[in-house]
């Protein structure tokens, strides 16, 4: 198998089977746009993520090289958010800076199925959780003041009352 | 720098809101920020508008939660009547293949989809089925229904109710509301909720079928009987009702008599002294379905969902089994042209079974109900037993009042008959349920467009729908379908087994159901 180098932000080249690159989108266009020659000693820079990120977009990705590609129309896909795989489970254990990393790494990537079963532990995150949980949670900023706070309460029950 | 959730772009934050289940959570979500808010509110409008689109293109897609995930669960039942407030479905009584009632109410999570049973104080209702129960002000005002009496005695009738309770959601208390006047008891009737009336409609009565509508002043809980056009839908029962506005309600199917199933649709609408009903102009009528009764439609903007069994799968060969088995008992006996076997069996059912007193009906069936039943080559099992029941549901006889009277021996002869053959069909099933592969009969998805129904040429059409998709549950009546944040539920009913392949097992035997399926448009890719 021919393999191509990747290089993250700070510098690192790591060296990847073709394969298991062309899970993202990103990689696979570029290579078939600039007509990359798989002999060609070529290093593709990946300026928006960092080694750390990178290896771990790799370690995803090899396990997954072999997951039958997604359906085109996500049709089958129900919203089910605890689905997520026990490898993914232990593989997304990480503190939430490295999570959104991820996600920001797979949204750049385009990654479909790490983008996915990141976006689920965040959402797993959220479920079942009060404003105030919430933003506990993810360190968010309450920026309402209390009267448009009111306001929005207000509209969620007229919502209700529907 | 560590990374925040906020640095995400607001794609992807929606994207993640959206895995969110679309009730409260969801709904709170607004509460944390002012980005949030902004990102659920897309989320919720996006959800939303999804959702009537593909209702509009029928492209919904069924999904079903297995009962294996709930702790404790609801029991199996049909008749019941369901309800959705906040993040959570209601459901309240209904009964069991015995018919057999309830007056237990449940609340679903559809956050977490696990069911509680609430513990309710006050005055409870009765237990009953066919019941309606509709959201009015953070309570559900209950109306109606039937039970029947204790099993083995034999000459009672089954009872209706115009017991009127509302349920308070806040103090989870039942008050029963005591009225002047009130509608007679009135079971398998419709209503739907109007400013601050609720509108009954139809239904069944002692002893008769009724097209009256009474109105419920929900504040001062008085009754009127409302005048209404002399041209009105025919008496009928099991019908749906749909609220479309505060002055316009419309009536959806039915069934006028035992096999008089209809499939017409009438608007009422409640201005001035007398309130106008009008015939709907059905389009499109091919693509209908088959049966608009007891299924309770379900309104998603501009449309309303109706489930049934796919026309082209309604062929089942049990069928024809059965109707040959069926005819030769039942010919002389029914007196309408019935083509349809469900129809003949009818006949069937209503004189071979020791269980025809206690489940005591109502209505005008007397043509049927032959002086002396014999057990034929086919007689009464426990099997039969259930046949019964589920028959009387396809028909709606189980509201029939005419008490079928045996003599005593017949009745001996027929119930060691029956434990005879009881044995016999479980050593059958015993042997054969292994291997038999079951043929599905599933309900399908058929949508009716209401856009142009209120306008002068007062129509609706059915939209074309291809009905390939096997995925939704079995064929069954007397479930409820109702309408989440951009899904419906569909819970429990009364189905039949497609006992295809056992020829020896009687026919079929009636499967009441405890599951839940799901209707959701499929997920959009951001």
């Amino acid at each position: 198998m021919p393999n191509i180098k990747l290089q993250s932000s700070d510098g690192e080249v790591f060296e990847v089977d073709v394969d298991i690159a062309k899970c993202s989108v990103t990689i696979k266009t570029m290579l078939e746009d600039l007509g990359m020659d798989e002999d060609e000693e070529e290093v593709v820079p990946l300026p928006n993520v960092n080694s750390a990120i990178l290896r771990k977009v790799i370690q995803w990705a090899t396990y997954h090289k072999d997951d039958p590609p997604p359906p085109e129309d996500d049709e089958n896909k129900d919203k089910r958010t605890d689905d997520i795989s026990s490898w993914d489970a232990d593989f997304l254990k990480v503190d939430q800076g490295t999570l959104y990393e991820l996600i920001l790494a797979a949204n750049y990537l385009d990654i479909k199925g790490l983008l996915e079963v990141t976006c689920k532990t965040v959402a797993n995150m959220i479920k079942g959780k009060t404003p105030e949980e919430v933003r506990k949670t993810f360190n968010i900023k309450n920026d309402f003041s209390p009267s448009e706070e009111e306001q929005v309460r207000k509209e969620n029950e007229w919502c209700e009352e529907k | 720098m560590e990374c925040n959730i906020d640095d995400l772009p607001d794609v992807v934050l929606e994207y993640i809101l959206s895995l969110i289940p679309p009730y409260k959570t969801l709904q709170e979500c607004k509460l944390v920020s002012k980005r949030w808010f902004r990102a659920t509110k897309n989320v919720i409008q996006h959800n939303k508008t999804h959702f009537h689109k593909s209702v509009a293109c029928g492209s919904l897609l069924w999904s079903s939660w297995p009962s294996k995930h709930w702790m404790p669960t609801i029991a199996k039942r049909h008749s019941h009547s369901a309800c959705t407030y906040e993040n959570s479905m209601y459901v309240f009584g209904g009964c069991t293949a015995t018919c057999t009632t309830f007056n237990d109410l449940w609340r679903l999570d559809l956050d977490t989809r696990k069911w509680v049973r609430l513990i309710t104080m006050g005055a409870y209702p009765s237990p009953k089925a066919c019941a309606t129960m509709l959201y009015y002000k953070k309570s559900f005002i209950l109306f109606g229904g039937w039970s029947h009496p204790a099993l083995y005695s034999v000459h009672q009738q089954s009872r209706l109710f115009n017991e009127l309770h509302v349920y308070s959601i806040e103090s989870n208390k039942w008050i029963a509301i005591n009225t002047l006047e009130t509608p007679p008891p009135t079971s398998a009737h419709s209503a739907s909720i109007h400013k601050n009336y609720m509108i009954v409609f139809g239904g069944i009565c002692n002893g008769y079928r009724s097209n009256d509508v009474w109105c419920l002043n929900l504040d001062s809980y008085s009754w009127h009987k409302q005048a209404t056009s002399n041209l009105k839908p025919q008496p009928r029962y099991g019908q749906s009702q749909i609220e479309l506005g505060d002055k316009h309600l419309l009536i959806l199917g039915g069934c006028t008599g035992p096999n008089v199933a209809m499939n017409d649709a009438w608007l009422l609408k409640m201005e001035g002294i007398a309130w106008t009903w009008r015939k709907v102009n059905m389009h499109n009528t091919e693509w209908a379905p088959t049966r608009i009764w007891c299924h309770q439609a379900c309104k998603v903007g501009n449309y309303v969902i109706v489930l049934s069994v796919n026309k082209c799968q309604n062929k089942p060969n049990d069928m024809s089994i059965s109707l040959k088995k069926v005819t030769c008992q039942a010919a002389p006996s029914s007196r309408t042209n019935n083509s349809s076997p469900l129809h003949a069996r009818q006949g069937n059912v209503s004189h071979i079974d020791r269980d025809v007193n206690i489940n005591g009906r109502h209505g005008s069936f007397s043509e049927i109900s032959i002086p002396n039943p014999r057990p034929s080559h086919h007689p009464p099992n426990f099997t039969k037993n259930l046949t019964l029941c589920y028959d009387n549901m396809l028909s709606m006889t189980a509201f029939r009042n005419e008490p079928v009277r045996y003599d005593i021996n017949s009745h001996r002869q027929r119930q060691l008959e029956s434990l005879r053959r009881m044995e016999e069909s479980i050593r059958n099933r015993r042997t054969q349920s292994k291997s038999a592969k079951k043929k599905r009969n599933t309900l399908s998805i058929f949508v009716l467009d209401i856009t142009n129904v209120l306008c002068d040429e007062c129509s609706a059409s059915w939209i074309p729908l291809k009905h390939s998709d096997q995925s939704g549950p079995n064929e069954r009546i007397l479930y409820s379908l109702v309408a989440g944040r951009g899904e419906l539920i569909v819970f429990g009913g009364i189905g039949k087994e497609q006992a295809s392949i056992q020829s020896h097992s009687d026919m079929d035997e009636p499967e009441v159901y405890n599951d839940l399926y799901f209707i959701n448009p499929p997920r959009y890719v951001i």
